[in-house]
């Protein structure tokens, strides 16, 4: 007898038994028959040895928290975590493998120096001592390249040890990559940072309109916290503003297409409707909104402008004049025109990386939230127009904590000599010792970087921490490639894997990752979150909030003055439960105190001057992250904000039921903006004629440093394409799957063609994504950028396609 | 007699060219109606699933099943598992090893959303749960019903197992260019995973032989048991009495699993002191 005969017959015997006890009624029939035959030990729960613990998600600014199971010091499993708020208990496909993140092969386990070419394992002892040495050669010309991935007490640390420390302000975040044409359209319209609104809005908005958003992608949980209402009988209408059909489009009920640079033009068209037809609203305008346009050269602040001047501002903005500088039709804007007309309808704008990476990224992010306030269409649950980012913490570390050239923690700015002041008395700092000057924004770092000391490059060492950007700095070929060849410049990387950066780099330094670590991170809805760490880091990895203290603490026993405050203690001194020092630079006691408790619970001191105030940490133990304003009630505890200016929810709304606390023009209005429509600085010609954009995918996280060491992700998605127009293709002769060389003015490409796949560029425009670090698209992409924000165009330049073999 | 020929020839005629002119309106009317569907059919996959209602013609109406047979083929359908709902349930160890581990190969832990093992339309909403959301068998192929309430974005968690590219007919294979840029060293090929992921969980615990098993799994995103314990569930998965509808009225789960609270002052206490990642009340600098 055979297995497979012995299987059948056992199989007849059990069937036979089975049928038995049916016919029976035998008691026992409800057991499984194999339980009966053999009786198995009673098994354990599964459970057992699994350690679960809260973390937010690693990935997008959405902020999920997840269940993290862990066991025997590794991260084992991923649960949606059903008490957040955020995401009530579902993830995305990132999200469920975000623990796969710590256990790529090739994670980097020692520091690595560059010896005669190659990078050769040195010890933590010597890596330090290096970079000490870097800084004391040339401290002005030393910058920390940070990353809206930093943690808060990460960030924080960067930030004292640069502004407070070194006093040279050259500190910059990827985030200004991301969203910096957010903060400025925020600060711009309403006088201080991040949205009014929550996420709450998405569960009672009647209309829903994205603005060069693709978020079935890219918040995908925000966005199926939407369009799961549909499936719950209620309704509410999604409107695609965009300019490619992408997988958002499949859900909407209008996809309006429009050129680049269009949504300039769309947005004072409705504008200039509801003002042409009366039907803005005038009762909320006349309450709590200004007027304003803009300057030269551009400021935040503008200059005043009366209804009368917006109006005139407006009038070529007809539709039909929108019709021919954005492609919109005029019926479709007339349309969505009579939305924001109506207020018995509540309107949601959503937008991200469309229209912050834009060179007129303020002007548009200041005319959306313009005619959200010209129509009343704000501070109603639902009634918000609201910004989403990219990263875990760009409004948690980047915009709250300030790590900008020109910032301080809580809102403050190294140019107001009052906030100076108050900075340097919060970190008992001798007077004067912040710097007034602001340092370079991220593409002056870069390009001062790329540039040879004698001919102003006056930037020696970056020290890039949790980013990558050998691949998500526009025009690499510009900015960064120069700088390798170089003489005198010396690139420090903190990373978990060996990216293009790090392997780049003359210095590498191994870091513990996500819950590795105890960390922090602020979502886009204002929401703190705290976790612990739950494993330990790999080999010699460690924090790199660690790594920045302990080159602090070399620097202050090397006798750099900086590193004392005004009564000569260490900048991060930490002490125990007993008041008594803990040297926190050595590692092995790193963990003996919370260092982030007490590094969180001395900046939240900042977060009172613009109203941001958060709660002290043992709160976001105990939550699933808080919305600031927290503020603490009568009875002790901690009540969080939903609803910003709006008298009913926030407790400084204490005046009307909204009002702009923090306005530009001290009245407590905010700002309605006129900007016009501008070309773009490149536009399709002879020579290149096609649109470029590009942009991210489901399945990959930025630069897919991470996401492609995970196989269910990189199976999925493998590899970067070009997505183009059928009729383009078939014009130049191209099939789906060939391999096509993709041009600008600055760089070329080789990479393959896929036709109608995640999206469907209108003809004369390409998509490529940038997930893919062996693909890297920015070598072709334009450094131009905002002139207030700084923040470059990745959306739109001009390039060319050919077949790859035909000339 | 000429006459009666006459009106036979004529009575013959006139039925001759009725019947071809029934036939050919009857080919016409399939014809027109074919194209009208196809039409159709692309307007309504347009649509946004679940939310538009497709409008009916007066066409479909008169092609609509009506009467007492109206519902005969949904019936016949949904009597498909009847047929199965009371056949004896065999179950070896051999079965379901083999069924788990079918489940664990599209699953990086368990737990995970499992990948998708068909292609899937990558722009729009796919039409998952035409198939998923009820479940379908043809044949021996199973569409399993999903096991949590229906949600609007499937893909969101589910992906494909494979590269999704569609290469059309006629071009070559792609080949994977690497960029330079400067890197001083060539850039490692991505390397392999070293994550072990949580296995499915063994048997549920019995009080006692008998007793009906507790669930060894979490409910959460679970909790339609049929999904893979019902009729159509793999052979070592499947239920011995899968016409009972009430899954947790005998087979309890597991707080702990489920991410309710369970909250007791020692464990509170606990939780509070745990080190090092305690919080300390020392002040700041």
């Amino acid at each position: 007898m055979d297995r497979r005969e012995f299987l059948k017959a056992s199989a007849m015997a059990t069937a036979a038994a089975a049928a038995a006890q049916l016919a029976l009624h035998d008691q026992a029939a409800a057991q499984p028959t194999t339980a009966r035959q053999a009786p198995p030990p009673p098994a354990p729960p599964p459970a057992e040895g699994v350690r679960w613990d809260k973390a937010p998600c690693r990935f997008c600014g959405t902020g999920c928290h997840v269940q993290v199971g862990v066991k025997a010091g590794k991260v084992v499993a991923i649960a949606g975590d059903q008490h957040a708020e955020v995401n009530k208990g579902l993830l995305c496909v990132k999200g469920y493998h975000v623990g796969l993140a710590l256990y790529g092969k090739d994670r980097l386990t020692q520091p690595l120096l560059r010896q005669n070419g190659k990078l050769v394992p040195i010890t933590w002892e010597r890596a330090l001592e290096v970079i000490a040495d870097r800084v004391l050669a040339d401290p002005k010309g030393f910058a920390i390249y940070g990353s809206g991935q930093w943690t808060i007490p990460e960030g924080y640390a960067a930030q004292k040890l640069i502004k407070a420390g070194l006093a040279s302000n050259q500190i910059d975040p990827n985030a200004r990559l991301c969203m910096a044409s957010a903060v400025t359209g925020f600060l711009s319209t309403y006088g201080v940072d991040e949205p009014a609104g929550c996420y709450d809005d998405l569960d009672r908005a009647d209309v829903v309109i994205m603005w060069g958003n693709n978020p079935a992608e890219m918040h995908p949980v925000l966005f199926s916290r939407i369009v799961d209402r549909r499936l719950r009988g209620e309704k509410v209408e999604l409107i695609d503003l965009t300019t490619r059909r992408t997988r958002t489009s499949g859900f909407c009920d209008r996809t309006l297409l429009f050129t680049p640079h269009g949504d300039l033009a769309i947005a004072n068209g409705i504008a200039h409707l509801l003002l042409a037809s009366g039907t803005w609203d005038k009762e909320f305008v006349g309450k709590f909104c200004n007027f304003r346009q803009r300057t030269e050269p551009p400021t935040l602040d503008g200059k005043a402008l009366d209804l009368d001047g917006y109006r005139a501002a407006l009038a070529s903005y007809t539709p039909e004049k929108v019709e021919e500088l954005s492609g919109v039709p005029a019926e479709d804007l007339r349309y969505l025109a009579s939305l924001f007309a109506r207020r018995d309808l509540r309107i949601t704008s959503l937008w991200c990386m469309g229209m912050n990476q834009h060179t007129r990224g303020t002007a548009i992010n200041d005319l959306v939230h313009g005619i959200h306030l010209l129509s009343g269409h704000f501070g109603r649950p639902g009634d918000a127009p609201t910004s989403l980012t990219g990263q875990p913490s760009a409004c948690g570390t980047v915009r709250e904590v300030g790590t900008l050239a020109h910032a301080l923690p809580g809102g403050l700015v190294v140019t107001k000599e009052e906030h100076r002041k108050e900075a340097e008395a919060l970190w008992n700092l001798p007077a004067g010792r912040i710097n007034a000057k602001p340092g370079y924004h991220t593409v002056e770092m870069w390009k001062r970087f790329s540039t040879p000391a004698d001919k102003g490059g006056d930037i020696s060492t970056i020290w890039v921490q949790v980013t990558n950007p050998a691949r998500t700095l526009p025009n690499l070929n510009t900015l960064f490639a120069p700088s390798r060849t170089l003489p005198g410049k010396f690139l420090i990387v903190s990373d978990v894997y060996p990216t293009a950066t790090a392997m780049a780099a003359d210095l590498v330094l191994p870091s513990a990752m996500w819950v590795e670590k105890n960390g922090m991170f602020g979502n886009s809805e204002r929401r703190t979150q705290q976790w612990f760490k739950m494993v330990p880091p790999p080999g010699q990895a460690r924090d790199d909030c660690w790594q920045t203290i302990a080159v602090a603490r070399k620097l202050f026993e090397r006798g750099v003055p900086g590193m004392k405050d005004k009564d000569g203690k260490f900048l991060f001194q930490v002490v125990d439960a007993a008041g008594k020092e803990v040297p926190i630079w050595q590692w092995d006691s790193y963990y003996k105190v919370n260092v982030d408790e007490q590094l969180f619970n001395e900046y939240r001191r900042f977060s009172r001057h613009k109203h941001k105030d958060l709660a002290p940490y043992s709160e976001y133990v105990k939550a699933r992250g808080l919305r600031w304003p927290v503020v603490q009630t009568a009875d002790g505890s901690w009540r969080e904000t939903r609803f910003r200016f709006s008298k009913a929810d926030d407790p400084y709304a204490t005046k009307a039921e909204i009002q702009f606390y923090h306005s530009v023009t001290k009245d407590d209005r905010a700002l309605i903006w006129f900007h016009p429509w501008e070309p773009p600085p490149e536009r399709p010609d002879r020579d290149y004629p096609l649109w470029l954009c590009t942009g991210r995918v489901l399945e990959h996280w930025h630069t897919g440093t991470m996401t492609m060491r995970i196989p269910q992700l990189r199976r999925a998605m493998p590899q970067a394409y070009c997505e183009m127009n059928r009729d383009d293709a078939r014009a130049l002769g191209i099939h789906s799957g060939e391999v096509v060389v993709l041009e600008s003015k600055r760089g070329k490409l080789e990479l393959p063609v896929w036709l109608d796949g995640r999206g469907q560029p209108p003809p004369g425009t390409v998509f490529v994504p940038f997930f893919d670090e062996s693909l890297a698209i920015n070598l072709v992409t334009l450094e131009d950028y905002d002139p207030l924000s700084k923040q470059p165009d990745y959306k739109k330049c001009a390039v060319r396609v050919r077949k790859k073999g035909a000339s | 007699m000429s006459e009666r020929r006459g009106w036979h020839l004529g009575v013959a005629l006139s039925l001759a060219v009725a019947g071809i002119g029934l036939w050919a309106g009857v080919r016409g009317t399939g014809r027109e109606v074919q194209a009208k569907a196809s039409a159709r059919a692309a307007v309504a996959s347009a649509a946004v699933a679940g939310e538009v209602g497709e409008s009916r013609s007066y066409s479909d109406l008169r092609r609509g099943m009506t009467g007492p047979n109206a519902e005969l083929p949904a019936r016949w359908w949904a009597a498909l598992p009847d047929a199965e709902l009371f056949a004896p349930v065999v179950q070896s160890a051999a079965d379901r090893e083999a069924a788990l581990t079918r489940r664990a190969a599209r699953r990086a832990f368990d737990g995970a959303p499992p990948t998708v093992p068909h292609a899937v339309d990558q722009l729009g909403a796919p039409a998952c749960l035409r198939c998923h959301e009820r479940g379908v068998k043809i044949a021996q192929l199973v569409a399993p019903r999903m096991s949590h309430p229906p949600m609007g974005s499937c893909v969101q968690c589910h992906v494909a197992s494979e590269d999704p590219r569609r290469r059309e007919p006629g071009a070559p294979a792609t080949q994977r260019a690497a960029t330079e840029v400067a890197p001083s060293l060539p850039l490692q090929e991505v390397a392999d995973s070293a994550f072990v992921g949580l296995p499915a969980p063994g048997r549920g615990e019995r009080a006692w032989p008998g007793a009906p098993p507790t669930i060894p799994h979490t409910t959460w995103m679970r909790e339609r048991c049929d999904s893979c314990h019902g009729v159509w569930g793999a052979s070592g998965l499947r239920s011995t009495h899968p016409w009972r509808q009430s899954c947790t009225q005998c087979h309890a789960p597991a707080a702990a699993l489920d991410q309710r609270p369970v909250w007791s002052p020692a464990g509170a206490a606990a939780t509070a002191a745990a080190a090092p990642r305690a919080s300390t009340s020392a002040g700041a600098p």
